[in-house]
C-alpha cells in the first residue's frame, strides 16, 4: 500500500492539511514515509484531476482539502480495495 | 542536503514553479534534510520534466537521438569487404554425402595451417602484420575470416571477410 494518490486522498478525508501534516499523518496511519517530491507530484496530479483544491491560507504552508469528486473516486479506490482484501483473507481462510 | 533540495526545485518546470514552488520550499524547510529526501525531490524533478515534454516533441527527439545513433555506429563501424566464390560440383554419382566429403575436404585443405601459409607467402598478404607478428598468428587470424559452407544443393560457398579492401581482393577465394 504506496499509491500516493490513494494515501492523500485518505488523509485529507478527515480534513484539511498542508504538505508536511498529511506526510506525517500518512507515517502514521499506513506506515509509509512520503518524500516531498513525490508528495508534491501526487498534489499536482490529484489537484489537476480536482480531487482536492487549495484553501486560502495566510501561511506559506498551503493546506489542502479534498473535494466532493476526490471523496467518490476514494470510496472506488477503497471499495475496490475491500474486495481485494476479503477475497484474499477468504481464500487464504480456505488454503 | 537542504542545498541539494532547494538546488532540485529549480529543476522542477517553470510552469509548475509559479504555482507550487513557494509552498514547496516551505515543506522543504520542514522535512528533516537527507539524501533520501533529496534524491526524491530530485527525482520528481525529472518525472515532471518528462511529462512536460509534448508528445510531438518526444517523437521528435526520439527520432533525433536513433538518426544521431545510426550516423555514430555507420561512422564508428569498420566496412567490411567481403569476397566469394561459388564452387559447383557436378559429376556422376554426386550425392549430399558427397557434398558434405567435398566441403570436410575443402576445409581441410584451405584452412590447414600450410595452406594458408602458403597463400600469405604467395600472394603477400598482411605485409605489414608479418614485421609485427609470427605468421602462425596471422594464419589464425586468417581462418577466424574464412567461411565454406553449402550453397544449394549440388555447390559450395568460398568466402572471405576483412575489413582492408585490398586484402579481400586478393584474398584466396578469387
Amino acid at each position: 500500500m504506496s499509491d500516493p494518490t490513494i494515501l492523500l486522498l485518505a488523509s485529507l478525508a478527515d480534513g484539511d492539511k498542508h504538505g508536511y501534516a498529511m506526510m506525517e499523518d500518512i507515517e502514521r496511519f499506513a506506515g509509509v514515509r512520503l518524500g516531498p517530491g513525490t508528495l508534491y507530484g501526487a498534489i499536482t496530479r490529484l489537484e489537476q484531476q480536482r480531487w482536492i483544491r487549495p484553501v486560502a491560507s495566510e501561511d506559506r504552508r498551503q493546506p489542502y482539502r479534498i473535494t466532493a469528486e476526490g471523496r467518490a473516486h476514494l470510496t472506488g479506490l477503497l471499495e475496490k480495495l475491500n474486495t481485494v482484501v476479503k477475497t484474499g483473507l477468504r481464500r487464504l481462510k480456505h488454503a | 542536503m537542504r542545498w541539494l533540495m532547494a538546488l532540485a526545485v529549480r529543476l522542477y518546470p517553470r510552469a509548475w514553479r509559479v504555482r507550487y514552488e513557494e509552498e514547496f520550499r516551505a515543506l522543504l524547510e520542514d522535512v528533516n534534510p537527507s539524501w533520501r529526501a533529496a534524491l526524491d525531490v530530485l527525482g520528481a524533478a525529472v518525472v515532471m520534466r518528462l511529462k512536460a515534454i509534448s508528445l510531438g516533441r518526444i517523437v521528435w527527439l526520439s527520432g533525433l537521438v536513433g538518426l544521431l545513433g545510426g550516423f555514430g555506429t555507420w561512422v564508428l563501424s569498420p566496412n567490411r569487404f567481403v569476397s566469394q566464390a561459388v564452387i559447383k560440383i557436378e559429376g556422376p554419382g554426386f550425392s549430399h554425402r558427397a557434398l558434405s566429403d567435398y566441403l570436410a575436404a575443402l576445409a581441410r585443405g584451405t584452412v590447414s595451417r600450410r595452406s594458408l601459409y602458403k597463400i600469405i607467402l604467395d600472394r603477400d598478404l598482411y605485409a605489414a602484420e608479418r614485421r609485427r607478428e609470427p605468421l602462425e598468428d596471422i594464419a589464425g587470424q586468417m581462418r577466424e575470416h574464412i567461411t565454406i559452407k553449402p550453397y544449394g544443393t549440388n555447390s559450395a560457398l568460398l568466402q572471405f571477410e576483412s575489413t582492408d579492401q585490398k586484402l579481400s581482393k586478393r584474398s584466396p577465394t578469387i
